[in-house]
């Protein structure tokens, strides 16, 4: 191996984790008996098809049947025998209540899509459901399914009033969805149905490399054995569920927010174990200390997951938005069981929280450091000047930690640091903004309405 | 069915290394799992044919690639895996190496097909350029071009660039 491609393979062998479930040679010889099985079946059904092909073919070219057995075969053929223990039928969307709300995640839409069997008979759903999002008249959009889980579970039967639910998501969207856009939803041999969501579409989301119209992809169906709800939002003292739990969950410090949005959820029991349902539920809080913001009802917002363990994806809420002058942001997650009601397992430290809401007032914005040091209130001046060697850095309000933020442009020149600071090369002038969005951070929030501290800084590099 | 004889000692000695090289080309454990037992299952018939004409973990992981190209070439009606899931399991040791891990996750997504079965074979799975190409069907050469094409493309991509100089261990 050439000494430049070490680094790569010490980073494959260092990340890749060990598998967490070993590989069973059990599953391989199911595998081979069902494939033995499958191939047998087509020769099987090839031969009867032979010969029934040369059994039908010389009374389709003019013998004469006889009635008696004309009747005989038709019985044979129809509907199955009392006693027969045929398979339900796969449910038609048609004849299925489908629901649809999406939820806006670290930038991706998610939703529960709830069907509902609305028929007098029992019917199954044997695959995961098949997305087709439309634009406003109708049309597919350019979008790319993926499959999140190849293996196959059981068949969910569907008594008649029975919900299942598969969690469907929408990812890297450009040029959808829209206000209008709805989504055809199919399974196999079910045919499809288009559905609308109930919830407004958030603005763009883009990702290099992704179709115009992003990402889809879908879970298994799975049984819901209480009402799956909507998700929604819920006010801080309300009580609900069981009528008998209100659920104050612990608060994440602002100074151990993770520098990653996710959120990493452990549970103890797996109420999965028993097919239940779970619902996660999350905020953002800030603490407020220096008396500035107007305190407001703590939002959460809800989410169901159907498996366990799971994360969810927090994101800064696009209504707070914390200045680390402040308290900085806190995250708290619960997870509750949806069908006691009963919190599950919770992932943070603390014991009160108070909402706020940023104002303009607040600056939001961010601003330069050079050699780890903050150059204040330098947005809207001329330029300043740095020098070769210079390790230039980004300090965001929110406290995004996010390193790669910065990028310049101009006739100076620039190297990146391993640390994400960017160090002059030559000398001139350059431009230097921070991507914000890269942080996950909000420019609609109340307090990134004063533009001068979001804007470009402009620097002159002396040699 | 019994196992043919070998392959169940096979399959013991190798199934970690077979996970973990298909985790690498699909993104998650879920798939590495299925993609790893679909290569075995159509090994098994094979087995005895297999011993005397090829190395068995060449066939295997050959038909892992192969397998792992047409699920990513299908769409609508029969999908293809993604490299992000939307649920993953949590057991991550903490969230910078998770952080590290999507990062390299998301690096290798953004190579080609080819691309990313060569980084895996040559520099993960530490085959030679020979080995290599015979898993691909490929000549040396090519191995060696898109293993130069790959390697470069990875060292440009921003993630990948503080992990490159720093120490990776979770």
């Amino acid at each position: 191996m050439t000494p430049d491609a070490e680094p790569i393979s010490r980073l494959l062998h260092d990340l890749t984790p060990e598998p967490p479930v070993p590989l069973q040679l059990e599953n391989i010889a199911l595998r081979v008996r069902n494939r033995r099985s499958r191939q047998a079946a087509s020769a099987l059904t090839f031969a009867v098809l032979t010969i029934a092909v040369a059994m039908v073919l010389p009374r389709s070219l003019g013998q004469h049947t006889n009635p008696a057995t004309s009747h005989d075969t038709a019985s044979t053929n129809g509907t199955a025998p009392s006693g027969s223990t045929a398979p339900a039928p796969v449910c038609q969307t048609n004849a299925m209540r489908l629901g649809l709300a999406w939820q806006t995640v670290d930038g991706r839409l998610v939703s529960a899509l709830t069907v509902t069997n609305q028929t007098g008979e029992i019917c199954t759903l044997r695959s995961r459901p098949l997305l087709d999002p439309l634009n406003q008249n109708g049309q597919p959009l350019d979008t790319q399914q993926v499959q999140p889980v190849p293996a196959a579970p059981a068949p969910v039967a569907l008594r008649p009033g029975a919900s299942a639910a598969s969690s469907v998501y929408w990812s890297d969207w450009c040029s959808g969805p829209q206000p209008g856009s709805t989504l055809r939803v199919g399974w196999l041999g079910g045919g499809s149905s288009i559905v609308s969501s109930s919830n407004q579409y958030p603005p763009r989301s883009c990702a290099k490399g992704t179709p115009p119209a992003g990402t889809v992809s879908s879970g298994w169906f799975l049984s819901l054995l209480t009402p799956p709800g909507t998700a929604r939002t819920v006010t801080e003292n309300e009580t609900f569920l069981n009528g008998q739990e209100t659920i104050q969950p612990p608060v994440r410090p602002a100074t151990d927010f993770p520098t990653t949005p996710r959120q990493a959820l452990a549970l103890a029991t797996s109420p999965l174990a028993n097919g239940g349902t779970v619902t996660v539920e999350y905020g953002l809080y800030s603490n407020n200390t220096a008396g500035t913001y107007d305190p407001k009802p703590l939002n959460k917002t809800r989410l169901f997951f159907q498996r366990v363990p799971a994360y969810i994806v927090v994101t800064r809420s696009p209504t707070l938005a914390f200045p680390t002058s402040q308290s900085g942001p806190g995250v708290a997650v619960t997870a509750v069981d949806a069908a006691t009601g009963k919190p599950l397992g919770t992932s943070g430290e603390g014991t009160s929280q108070t909402s706020a809401t940023p104002t303009p007032a607040d600056n939001c914005g961010w601003t330069l450091t050079v050699n780890g040091t903050n150059v204040t209130s330098i947005h809207g001046q001329t330029s300043i000047t740095v020098h070769r060697g210079d390790r230039l850095g980004v300090t965001v309000t929110a406290g995004c930690k996010t390193p790669t933020l910065l990028s310049a442009t101009g006739t100076a020149r620039f190297s990146r640091n391993s640390d994400g600071t960017i160090t002059p090369t030559t000398a001139g002038n350059a431009e230097i903004s921070a991507d914000l969005a890269a942080c996950g951070i909000h420019t609609t929030d109340p307090c990134f309405a004063n533009p001068a501290t979001l804007g470009p800084i402009r620097v002159t590099v002396e040699l | 069915v019994r196992a043919p004889e070998g392959f169940g000692e096979f399959v013991e000695a190798r199934s970690r290394s077979l996970l973990r090289s298909a985790w690498l080309l699909t993104g998650d454990w879920a798939a590495a799992q299925d993609l790893v037992q679909v290569a075995l299952t159509k090994t098994w018939p094979r087995w005895e044919h297999i011993l005397r004409r090829d190395d068995p973990e060449v066939y295997v992981r050959r038909i892992m690639i192969n397998t792992s190209n047409t699920w990513r070439r299908r769409r609508w009606h029969a999908e293809i895996p993604t490299e992000t899931l939307p649920e993953q399991a949590t057991v991550d040791p903490g969230f910078a190496y998770a952080e590290r891990r999507d990062a390299l996750q998301a690096a290798l997504a953004g190579l080609s097909r080819r691309q990313r079965a060569v980084i895996v074979l040559r520099y993960f799975d530490d085959l030679s350029e020979e080995q290599t190409a015979a898993v691909l069907g490929c000549a040396v050469g090519t191995v060696k071009s898109t293993a130069a094409r790959s390697l470069a493309k990875l060292r440009l991509d921003p993630a990948l660039q503080g992990m490159l100089t720093e120490e990776t261990t979770p």
